[in-house]
């Protein structure tokens, strides 16, 4: 049980590293338009 | 920011990259097919830079930067930060929470859990669940008592007493209830709002259509600027096809498009020395000059727009339905809480507990769900059908509405005419004269125009002249034809409710068209289904009274009032109002836009003016009426909902109150309740995006 005092403060820091990648993700605009990529021509033509 | 039209993929925007070389930095979006650009002013002039776009074959228009776009655009993304953080967070909270419910913790480890929560929570509440704090406290502040009243002090409450309980060690701990709450409150809101944020999405786009450049004469030159720049005195060109600018004298003889701001359908000839308004299309084949008197905020155009704000202020003195509800329902609370906290008194830690177990239960979580939920649903599924729901509060009066008012241009008509009765001269064909009058029409973009060309493709005949009132002159192979209006002549046949033309060789008269209004999709079905749900339908139209009233007549509708102007509409729904009916207007055009401001429900066409969009509860986004049904339908669906769910959820509080009062309640038990029960309005919710009913089947 005393893996505990290792694995809770290790998923906290992976909750708070996701947290990180969304504010990031989002800052950059990417979830601003969803239908974006729908209209785009592929690059492999 | 700049409107590109042209742009269609990357290889555009490598051509404009191209262009436009050092000089300025553009970030394009091509979707919206709008572009920004940075440039140095003390380098590069406007024009200049505009004149290499040109050169990259795409025409720019300058859009004024639209700042509420942006606001809403920036709230939405905080808002998803928002719900992750929550969602996140709370997520690691619960799955800690859930060792403590049903497993015997040893005592040696249950510190570290609880820390840990109160560590994950901690963001959840201070970050994710800030609006509510500030909203609820200020309300508290302010004495105005808010829904998030409650709720903010229910949070701070449940999070300050569990971090308590995590410091002596004692008790429960309620981290869970908290991130649960804050997410499932969250992620309502922001459905909610995505719907509104389509809405302006949709409005920039057609505002980005008109110019906010104005051609601009000075020294025998033409120089493009900012309509911002414009002073009165000035002479502008509009080239064929675009707005004016500004408000003023015209130089030229045009016919002009007005429907923007009469509602006339059909174009209106001008003559030099006319007054002109901005926001009128120029229908000739050739640019007009117009001596510039007024300008920006001044015009026509901008006063129809104040008008407009001011019937919306008057609106919203409405409380809607939720509210009401948490006027009596919030002070309740409170009071019980502290009659709790009272009652248990000399026992401080029972107090407290109590008090927090009547907030917990009460927590007017699912009925602050209630409302949000229902009303994202219903966006969804009118989003669905073609109908936009810009406010969607406004569903929840559509049940008061007794009486429907169509405007009829544009609304109950389309923009187009038929040629609906053609009588030829003896010796000539039906299909002969139609093709003379299609081929001196040619090319030209006016309603009747478009109704006489049908869907052939001839060239332009090389002379022809358009003289607007007076008809068209051309020759073609060798011979002098010409269409010309008639007056219309009960007598003679030719009745009002008709536009006449006569085709014409040389002196001779050849054939005479009759054109009418061509009725929009589902016009029929839907006056007649308004009529079997009871409802009134009437007629306002700008138009003569006879082709009003022939409209009606084809519709079965009783009341109908013509040659209105905007006041005289809006004035007619509120005697309407007066007399204690809920009123419905549908319609289109800037002209329109007082009137629906002033109407219990207001609903507009998609290609109607940018300003009447911005005005109507809802938008019909397709060319066909029946929306108007579904809106209808889903009103009184989502109506229903609403009902059943604050039922519900009073029901639910009212029953455990008591039991919570007396410090019965087992706080684990506590928050499953509120969780379910949250889950229950959310799920009777979404019933609303998918049950079919018979209705949508005959939109569909």
């Amino acid at each position: 049980m005393s893996s505990l005092y290792l694995l809770i403060p290790l998923s906290i820091s992976f909750v708070a590293l996701a947290a990180v990648v969304l504010v990031v993700a989002v800052k950059r605009g990417q979830f601003d338009d969803l239908k974006r990529y729908e209209n785009r021509m592929p690059d492999d033509f | 920011m700049l409107h590109l039209e042209g742009l269609h993929c990357g290889a555009c925007v490598a051509r404009l990259e191209k262009a436009l070389g050092r000089s300025a930095e553009a970030s394009v979006d091509i979707p919206s097919g709008t572009c920004e650009l940075r440039w140095n002013p003390r380098q590069t002039d406007l024009s200049e830079l505009l004149d290499r776009v040109r050169e990259a074959r795409l025409k720019p228009t300058l859009m004024a930067p639209d700042t509420h776009y942006e606001d809403v655009r920036q709230q939405q993304r905080t808002s998803l930060i928002r719900i992750g953080v929550a969602a996140l967070f709370g997520m690691q909270v619960m799955m800690l929470a859930t060792t403590e419910y049903f497993n015997e913790v040893d005592a040696a480890y249950l510190p570290l859990l609880r820390y840990a929560q109160w560590f994950l929570a901690t963001p959840v509440l201070l970050y994710a669940g800030w609006p509510m704090l500030v909203a609820g406290l200020s309300g508290l502040w302010n004495r105005a008592l808010v829904m998030d009243t409650p709720v903010a002090i229910a949070l701070i409450g449940a999070y300050s007493l569990s971090g308590f309980h995590t410091i002596t060690g004692t008790g429960q701990v309620y981290f869970d209830s908290v991130g649960m709450f804050v997410f499932l409150l969250l992620l309502a809101r922001h459905w909610q709002a995505r719907g509104q944020l389509l809405a302006a999405d949709r409005l920039r786009r057609l505002v980005s259509a008109q110019p906010l450049t104005a051609q601009r004469e000075s020294a025998g030159r033409l120089e493009e600027v900012p309509v911002a720049e414009v002073r009165a005195g000035d002479i502008v060109v509009v080239a064929p096809g675009s707005a004016l600018p500004a408000d003023g004298q015209l130089l030229d003889a045009v016919e002009l498009d007005e429907s923007l701001l009469t509602g006339e359908a059909l174009p209106q000839g001008r003559q030099p020395g006319d007054v002109v308004l901005a926001g009128c299309i120029n229908l000739g084949q050739r640019s007009i000059r117009i001596a510039v008197q007024t300008t920006g905020e001044q015009t026509v155009l901008s006063q129809i727009a104040r008008l407009v704000q001011q019937a919306h202020l008057q609106r919203s003195a409405v409380m809607s339905l939720a509210d009401r509800v948490a006027r009596w329902l919030v002070p309740g609370v409170l009071l019980t809480a502290l009659g709790a906290l009272m009652y248990w008194m000399p026992d401080t830690t029972r107090a407290t507990q109590a008090a927090l177990a009547v907030l917990v239960i009460t927590c007017p979580c699912a009925l602050s769900l209630a409302v949000p939920t229902t009303l994202a649903a219903a966006v969804t599924r009118m989003g669905r059908q073609g109908v936009l729901l810009v406010h969607p509060e406004s569903l929840q009066r559509i049940a008061h509405v007794t009486d429907v008012v169509f405007d009829k241009t544009g609304t109950l008509t389309t923009r187009d005419m038929q040629i609906d009765s053609v009588t030829c001269s003896s010796g000539v064909e039906e299909i002969h004269a139609r093709e003379m009058a299609a081929r001196l029409e040619a090319g030209l973009e006016h309603p009747i125009a478009r109704a006489f060309r049908g869907t052939e493709k001839f060239i332009p005949p090389a002379d022809r002249e358009v003289v607007p009132g007076q008809g068209v002159f051309a020759t073609i192979e060798g011979q002098r034809w010409s269409l010309v209006p008639l007056a219309a002549e009960p007598e003679q046949g030719r009745s009002a409710e008709r536009r006449w033309f006569q085709l014409r060789l040389d002196d001779r008269v050849q054939a005479v068209f009759g054109l009418r209004e061509e009725l929009r999709d589902g016009a029929e079905d839907v006056a007649r289904s308004l009529r079997e749900r009871g409802l009134t339908v009437h007629l306002l139209s700008g138009d003569q009274l006879t082709a009003t009233e022939a409209i009606a007549a084809r519709l079965g509708i009783q009341a109908v009032d013509a040659g209105q102007h905007p006041d005289d509409k809006l004035a007619y729904v509120r005697s309407l109002q007066q007399r204690g009916r809920g009123v419905l207007m549908i319609g289109d055009g800037m002209n329109d836009g007082p009137v629906l401001a002033g109407a219990d429900v207001s609903l507009s066409l998609g290609s109607g003016a940018a300003l009447a969009q911005a005005q109507g509860d809802a938008i019909l986004m397709g060319d066909d009426l029946r929306g108007l049904l579904t809106l209808f339908t889903v009103g009184q669906q989502a109506r229903r909902v609403i009902v059943q769910n604050i039922a519900w959820a009073l029901g639910y509080n009212l029953t455990l109150v008591p039991v919570a009062f007396m410090g019965y309640i087992v706080p684990w038990i506590a928050a499953i309740g509120m969780g379910a029960s949250s889950l229950l309005v959310t799920l009777n919710a979404l019933r609303l995006v998918r049950s079919p009913s018979t209705a949508d089947e005959v939109s569909a």
